[in-house]
């Protein structure tokens, strides 16, 4: 058991280096390009182990998912690992626990940064502070004002990374609760237009801030055929400039490619989710100039299957 | 077998990925690139152990055993064992929260997830049949109210009453008894219910028209453990069976 884990982690630093020596170190050497790699995850669902029954039997689970992440983290330099909300409900480690545990493996993972859903609320505004602690990472919202609430000043509307000199802003855009969260459970939280509010909040992080890549982790939903007029990512792409791509959660939507929309400005927007419960990842690998534009891209959804499940 | 199958192809999948790897991943100008990848890993040791000892506590709770069930309960249109047993318990266990009488109880069957098996019975298993949060709320229908919930019930066949019967006859509801007495459309009927349901979810939009909602301050899930620990106590094993609560007249 452990020799194979050693033979495994010494395969994939071989790949690494042989990834650094060979091909990558030239690549940067001859354009100065720079890469960065999203990683990404929606609709977690208190998924802390892989499914043990039906059509995703073997699949996902938060320690498999770590494994995957470390290995993608020997390989590239310049990674940021990103959540669209819905952490908690779906299992009974939340019914006992309280997410707790959820947000303590994310923590241990590396997370960067992560938005709320609506089942992040299932424990009331009492039930988030009480998990919020163990979380080590911070969540960005730009549209749910917590002012009246306890919860005042635990969220940040958007947050700057530096990554091999590239400025990303990332920012988080979360969905109506009238209707969707039950009252006694948001209390005080003001639910404000994410249109407005996005364009409001991407100006500041391409002006003030100076972001090369805007990420917006957005609860919102794909899209909502029976009421088009819904707010969703695809509303949010086609109103706001200066949004590179989002990551969007809540529809539980498996798409094995980000769709591309188009911004008011012309410039083409991404969207990407990749499903629910950690049975994937979703990976986009970003090529800079050296003027820190970003250039092409490459994308993957990586389903995670647990080894022991091979032969079982 | 068939699994077996699919999981060389997994295997498969994984290797065709490996060998891609070493291939350049990105060259510059590359053309935009989605691919669908499986990762087969083992598990990180040290998430593990954050895991274990919350896994440990979980299962003991998980696979403590509360009662024991003479046979297996499943559900099924109009009535069923397991929606019988389900909403009789609830009734009787809100009319506890409640404090005073509630005339009838309503579930539908697409909010029981699972059987209640044979044999011991464990919190995992209703876990697994009431998964969700659901809180339970006391409604006042008007008898008008009453009569549309009747109309879906004859239509969909998929609700499940306690302190309510009646008969169907060519497609019509009729001998309609609301705790024993006659059913009186001029009349408001109190009525015990998930706040889902509640809230107009699977598509009874019309209980949304309630004269007024009285919240019990206690789900759903934890009435059932409950009652069936209570039950154990007493020395009583789950059983149920169905009734003449619905009538069919063919």
């Amino acid at each position: 058991m452990e020799s194979r884990r050693e033979f495994i982690k010494k395969s994939v630093l071989g790949l690494g280096a042989l990834a650094m020596g060979g091909t990558s170190t030239e690549l940067f050497a001859k354009s100065k390009s720079k890469k960065l790699t999203i990683l990404h995850t929606n609709d977690m669902h208190s998924w802390i182990e892989p499914y043990t029954k039906g059509k995703h039997k073997g699949m996902g689970g938060m320690a498999q998912r770590a494994a995957l992440i470390k290995k993608i983290r020997l390989e590239e330099q310049n990674v940021l690992l990103l959540d669209a909300g819905d952490i908690f409900q779906g299992t009974p480690y939340f019914n006992f626990f309280g997410g707790e545990l959820e947000f303590k493996l994310m923590s241990e993972m590396g997370y960067d940064a992560a938005t709320l859903g609506n089942h992040d609320f299932d424990n009331g505004l009492d039930g988030l502070a009480k998990a919020l602690p163990h979380a080590q990472f911070p969540f960005l919202t730009c549209n749910y004002d917590f002012t009246k609430t306890e919860l005042a000043g635990k969220f940040l509307p958007y947050k700057v990374f530096v990554k091999g000199g590239i400025r990303i802003g990332v920012f988080g855009t979360n969905i109506e609760m009238n209707g969707l969260i039950s009252e006694k459970n948001y209390g005080d939280t003001v639910w404000l237009d994410p249109i407005g509010k996005a364009q409001e909040t991407v100006k500041q992080l391409r002006g003030e801030e100076k972001c090369d890549y805007v990420i917006c982790l957005s609860h919102l939903g794909l899209t909502y055929k029976e009421n088009p007029s819904k707010m969703c990512d695809i509303l949010l792409a086609r109103n706001v400039e200066g949004i590179n791509l989002i990551i969007g959660g809540h529809t539980h939507t498996f798409l094995s490619k980000p769709l591309t929309e188009t911004a008011p400005d012309g410039r083409k927007v991404l969207i990407n989710q990749v499903g629910w419960a950690g049975i994937n990842l979703g990976r986009i690998d970003v090529d800079f100039s050296y003027q820190h534009q970003p250039k092409d891209w490459q994308s993957a959804t990586i389903n995670i299957v647990e080894n022991s499940w091979k032969t079982t | 077998m068939s699994y077996k199958r699919g999981q060389f192809g997994i295997v498969l999948l994984a290797l065709l990925v490996f060998v891609g790897c070493k291939k350049p991943l990105y060259p510059v100008n590359a053309t935009i690139k989605s691919t669908n990848q499986v990762t087969v890993t083992e598990p990180d040791s040290e998430l593990l152990e954050i895991i274990k000892p919350y896994k440990e506590r979980l299962d003991a709770q998980m696979n403590r055993i509360i009662g024991f069930s003479e046979k297996e309960l499943t559900r099924g249109p109009l009535q069923s064992t397991l929606g019988n047993f389900i909403i009789d318990l609830i009734l009787v266990k809100s009319e506890e929260y409640y404090g005073k009488p509630i005339d009838f109880a309503l579930v539908t069957i697409g909010g029981l997830r699972t059987p209640i098996p044979q044999g011991n019975v464990t919190v995992g298993n209703i876990y697994e049949l009431m998964p969700f949060e659901n809180e339970l709320v006391v409604l006042t229908l008007k008898g008008s109210t009453v009569e549309k919930l009747l109309e879906h019930s004859v239509e969909h066949k998929n609700t499940q009453f306690a302190g309510l019967t009646y008969t169907i006859e060519g497609g019509i509801c009729k001998n309609i008894t609301i705790d024993g007495k006659p059913f009186d459309v001029n009349k408001s009927y109190t009525m015990s219910v998930s706040d889902y349901l509640a809230g107009g979810g699977d598509h009874l939009d019309f209980l949304k028209e309630s004269e007024g909602t009285y919240q019990l301050g206690k789900t759903f899930r934890g009435a059932i453990l409950e009652y069936i620990e209570e039950m154990t106590k007493k020395g009583e094993n789950i059983a149920c069976e169905k009734d003449d609560r619905v009538v069919v007249v063919e």
